[in-house]
């Protein structure tokens, strides 16, 4: 029985389809990492779950969440699951956080909305939840403003109001693109004891592939609005089907590269307005055949122990 | 924040300063001879010296300055000419009149334009976004003491729910004080609640786009906290910072109003002032607006920091 079970998740704005066909799962605990190029639809999937489209956004297909549809849930009913049952950290720490507001105000007010804390317990709790995500001097922080901290400071602070409520599923969306390298490691150390600590699940956004193989026990490749391949993180690494996942992990940067960016593949992913009808990797896969233009691949599975959407997946293997 | 406040009131000192020169050099500032203006044509030579006399005008320059500053000091602004009283009394006597519709004026416009503004963002493109920002609108284009005549028309003649002009002290009897209070207020207050409307919806709209509101969002809090909570606090920053301004047109605009609601206010006041050349209230006129004026400013100073934690810290 999976926490999180998406299913035929599209999104679009208007006309324009930027998600289809979504289809993943996640078990209690598991973290699940989900990679790709910019533009490929991470966030968007991420923000469906929530249900924190933004404006003009719809989404279509299941997501089933704790046995409930989340997609047909009326917004009081996500209101009650947010914060408290899943919960999401971002991309910028620096804006993220209301500017106006006390880091302890911020944590705070989560726990009187969802575990109904009184104004006092609430200021103690959010104390023990900066000590939690290791904030020093979290008596002081507590009653400071965000621009007062670090950037990984704030990321912490961040994680602290998204753990408040001990949510079932976190998920985090670039938790450290933002952040210097030394600060990133402090981050995803945290994350990971925090996770082994609460036992809760986590989808894990990122472009460090690095990152993956270190603390993710299942990946989902993403590329154009569609999920290319998905299977145990292992296997993933081990033997890629896809063409899409095989240039990602070639071009991992070595030692001389950038660290942390996804590597280079030769030309770009297509605006939504633009992706071609058939296999969306076709313009840039070096396997392409015209076949490959008929329709889109539906996920197979394959011996390697992933699923891939491309045709040719066992004759390139 | 003690530091910051002590820090703006520093600042204040010197425009008070500037204000109080300009105050004592307007009788030196204006062309011709302003004992002559005051008394009159059918004026005698010796009254006119006698004038001169009570005036100080006889003196040397930095005498007179000097004295200028010691009477100031002391808060004596002179004597009124015409109204045979000291200039200080006469204002004192008056400046209820005039704080009361400022500020009453001042409070309607910014809790309504806030209200409208904030409204117009969360609706953004829909009906009430338009009906709020045609009322704005509306507020913005009547000439104040037009819609004055109209509402004393409307609301007192016709309808007789309020009086039609005059003023009760708020000490004698407060609900005749509000009543008394309303309409010139609302009047005074509409166009600048059409701007206080206008830019609380383009900081409004600005803010709803920022992380913060989405991680709001993500807390599952409910909509009213995250517009009224997350997003005002912030819209509400560069709302503030016009509210100074919005003062010191409100200061002004209470002139006309004063006369149309036939209100007993520092603004008619100083207008019989200058239309009779009585210099004295001119000078004390203009000092006690320019003061309201820093005043309210520093206030605004204070508000601003309080809204905005980054102020307070010295930061941006
Ligand atoms: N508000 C919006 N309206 C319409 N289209 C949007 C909107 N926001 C994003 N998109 C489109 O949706 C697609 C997926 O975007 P998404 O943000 O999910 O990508 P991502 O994989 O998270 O990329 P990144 O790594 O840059 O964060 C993109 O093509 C983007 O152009
Ligand atoms: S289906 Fe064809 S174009 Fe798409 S990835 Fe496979 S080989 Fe390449
Ligand atoms: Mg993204």
């Amino acid at each position: 029985m999976s926490l999180i079970s998406v299913r035929d998740l599209s999104v679009a704005f208007g006309g324009t389809r930027v998600l289809e066909d979504v289809s993943f799962d996640i078990a209690e605990g598991e973290v699940l990492g989900v990679v790709g190029e910019s533009g490929s639809g991470k966030s968007m999937t991420a923000l469906a779950i929530m249900g924190l489209l933004p404006m003009g956004g719809t989404a279509a297909g299941r997501i089933d969440f704790e046995g409930r549809d989340v997609l047909a849930l009326p917004e009081r009913e996500m209101q009650r699951l947010r914060g408290a049952r899943m919960a999401m950290i971002f991309q910028e720490p620096m804006a993220s956080l209301n500017p106006v507001l006390t880091v302890g105000e911020q944590i705070a007010e989560v726990l009187r909305r969802h575990r109904g804390l009184d104004r006092r317990a609430a200021h103690a709790e959010a104390i023990a939840l900066l000590k939690l995500v290791e904030i020093a001097a979290a008596e002081r922080r507590v009653d400071e403003y965000p621009h007062q901290l670090s950037g990984g400071m704030r990321q912490r602070a961040m994680i602290a109001i998204a753990l408040a409520c001990r949510p079932r599923l976190l998920i985090a969306d670039e938790p450290t693109t933002a952040l210097d390298a030394t600060v990133q490691a402090g981050i995803l150390d945290l994350l990971r004891g925090l996770r082994r600590e609460l036992g809760m699940a986590v989808l894990l956004i990122t472009h460090d592939l690095g990152v993956v193989s270190d603390i993710c026990e299942r990946v989902v490749v993403m590329y154009a609005g569609r999920v290319a391949e998905t299977g145990p993180a292992a296997a993933i690494f081990d033997g890629p089907a896809h063409p899409y996942t095989r240039a990602l992990l070639a071009a991992i940067p070595r030692l001389e590269g950038p660290i942390g960016a996804l590597p280079a593949i030769d030309g770009v992913v297509p605006a939504p307005a633009d992706f071609p009808s058939g296999c969306r990797f076709a313009p840039r896969c070096a396997h392409a055949r015209p076949a490959c233009d008929a329709a889109p691949p539906p996920l197979r599975a394959l011996p390697s122990g992933t699923a891939a959407a491309c045709i040719r997946a066992e004759e390139i293997a | 924040m003690l530091r910051y406040a002590a820090g703006r009131l520093l600042a204040a000192l010197p425009v008070l300063l500037i204000v109080s020169l300009l105050s004592f050099g307007i009788v030196w500032i204006v062309p011709g001879d302003v004992a002559a203006e005051m008394a009159g044509p059918t004026a005698t030579a010796e009254e006119l010296a006698r004038l001169r006399e009570r005036l100080g005008l006889t003196r040397p320059w930095h005498e007179q300055l000097v004295g200028w500053y010691g009477a100031l000091l002391q808060g004596d602004l002179g004597e009124s000419i015409l109204l045979r009283q000291g200039v200080a009394a006469a204002i004192v006597e008056r400046l209820p009149v005039t704080l009361s519709l400022t500020f009453t004026a001042l409070a309607i416009a910014f809790v309504a334009g806030t209200a409208l503004g904030t409204l117009a963002a969360v609706r953004a493109g829909k009906a009430a976004d338009r009906a709020a920002m045609g009322t704005a609108l509306i507020g913005f284009s009547i000439p104040d003491f037009w819609l004055g005549l109209v509402f004393v028309y409307v609301f007192a003649v016709v309808l007789g729910w309020l009086p039609t002009g005059g003023y009760v002290p708020f000490a004698t009897d407060p609900l005749g004080w509000a009543r008394s209070m309303l309409l010139p207020a609302a009047t005074l207050a509409l166009a600048q609640m059409g701007l206080f409307a206008r830019m609380t919806r383009a900081a409004m709209l600005e803010v709803l786009q920022q992380d913060y509101i989405r991680t709001a969002r993500a807390k599952g809090m409910p909509g009213w906290i995250v517009v009224g909570k997350h997003a005002l606090r912030n819209a509400l920053i560069p709302v503030v910072t016009v509210a100074g301004i919005a003062c010191g047109v409100l200061l002004g605009g209470a002139v006309v109003i004063e006369s149309v609601f036939s209100l007993p206010g520092v603004g008619r006041l100083i207008v019989g002032a200058i239309q009779r050349r009585d210099y004295p209230v001119i000078q004390g006129g203009l000092l006690l607006t320019a003061t309201i004026f820093v005043l309210v400013n520093l206030v605004v100073d204070l508000l601003y920091a309080t809204l905005d934690p980054r102020i307070r810290h010295g930061r941006r």
